[in-house]
């Protein structure tokens, strides 16, 4: 899942992303957190749009997902 | 693409361009209401020749049969939809990347209107008049989801219902100034082209543009 997640943000952004890449770097705004929401729902059934503030990092997000059960929202 | 379009004089004559900052807009001479119903992103028009029919006036029909060219703007599902208009050409536009497209819509459209369009799809999705000040982030990334391009019909399945009457215009072609493909276009849609220093120069204003995300 990691590997999937961080290849696919690499590509996205055209950034090479790592687990500690920040987000701010990636100068992710809402239209950007919305299109991984998307992706990691598609690739993982698993909703990870759950709380006001994005992930500050890549690997929060990885966290969020490995703890995640499958949602659907 | 409209913008381009519109440069063409089968085309300005209708509806002569004066906002030179890329409009997405849709040209026909009868003020008809209708058609910019289809301009609508979201997959939500129901499109059938019924609906069509009931809300038709006699003045948009009449711009339907009269060899005036009428040009607008709409979801290929929509288009999809419309094939019971059989004097109907579609131009399908394609982009190897999706999402890039994605993103000149949200940045074209939707994040002009700020708040408003977040507003608006709180009401539509909640069915109420009554809007909170402040929508949460939750909310908003699941709006831009469902704004977004799923299940959508592809080139392919157009083309089998359009056959002759679709083409498909590749995006990257006319943003890396491939005169010839838009060339094609023209001649598909039996409009004059504009000279290519003109397409060049819109071309070039277009890609400095900030839509992109980087």
């Amino acid at each position: 899942m990691e590997k999937i997640l961080i290849s696919w943000l690499t590509q996205y952004t055209g950034v090479a992303v790592t687990s500690t890449t920040r987000f701010a770097d990636l100068n992710f705004d809402v239209f950007d957190e919305a299109i991984t929401v998307d992706f990691v729902r598609q690739q993982f059934d698993i909703n990870v749009n759950i709380q006001e503030h994005w992930f500050s990092t890549v690997k929060e997000l990885i966290d969020a997902i490995a703890h995640s059960t499958t949602t659907h929202a | 693409m409209y913008y381009l379009l519109a440069h063409s004089p089968e085309v300005a004559k209708y509806q002569p361009l004066t906002n030179p900052n890329f409009p997405n807009g849709t040209s026909h001479d009868n003020q008809e209401i209708w058609f910019n119903h289809l301009h609508d992103y979201q997959d939500s028009l129901t499109v059938s020749e019924d609906r069509w029919s009931q809300y038709q006036t006699k003045r948009g029909l009449a711009a339907l049969a009269s060899d005036k060219l009428v040009a607008f703007r709409c979801h290929p599902n929509t288009a999809f939809k419309l094939d019971f208009l059989k004097n109907l050409k579609v131009l399908y536009m394609t982009h190897s990347d999706t999402l890039l497209c994605e993103r000149w819509a949200y940045e074209k459209v939707y994040k002009p209107m700020g708040e408003e369009h977040y507003k608006q799809n709180f009401q539509q999705l909640f069915k109420t008049s009554k809007v909170p000040e402040k929508i949460s982030n939750t909310l908003k990334r699941q709006f831009i989801i469902n704004n977004l391009r799923h299940d959508i019909r592809t080139f392919n399945e157009c083309k089998q219902l359009y056959q002759e009457r679709i083409f498909q215009v590749k995006l990257e072609q006319l943003l890396s100034q491939n005169y010839v493909h838009y060339v094609d276009v023209s001649s598909f849609l039996n409009i004059t082209p504009i000279e290519q220093q003109q397409f060049d120069y819109i071309i070039q204003r277009y890609n400095s543009k900030q839509w992109k995300r980087f």
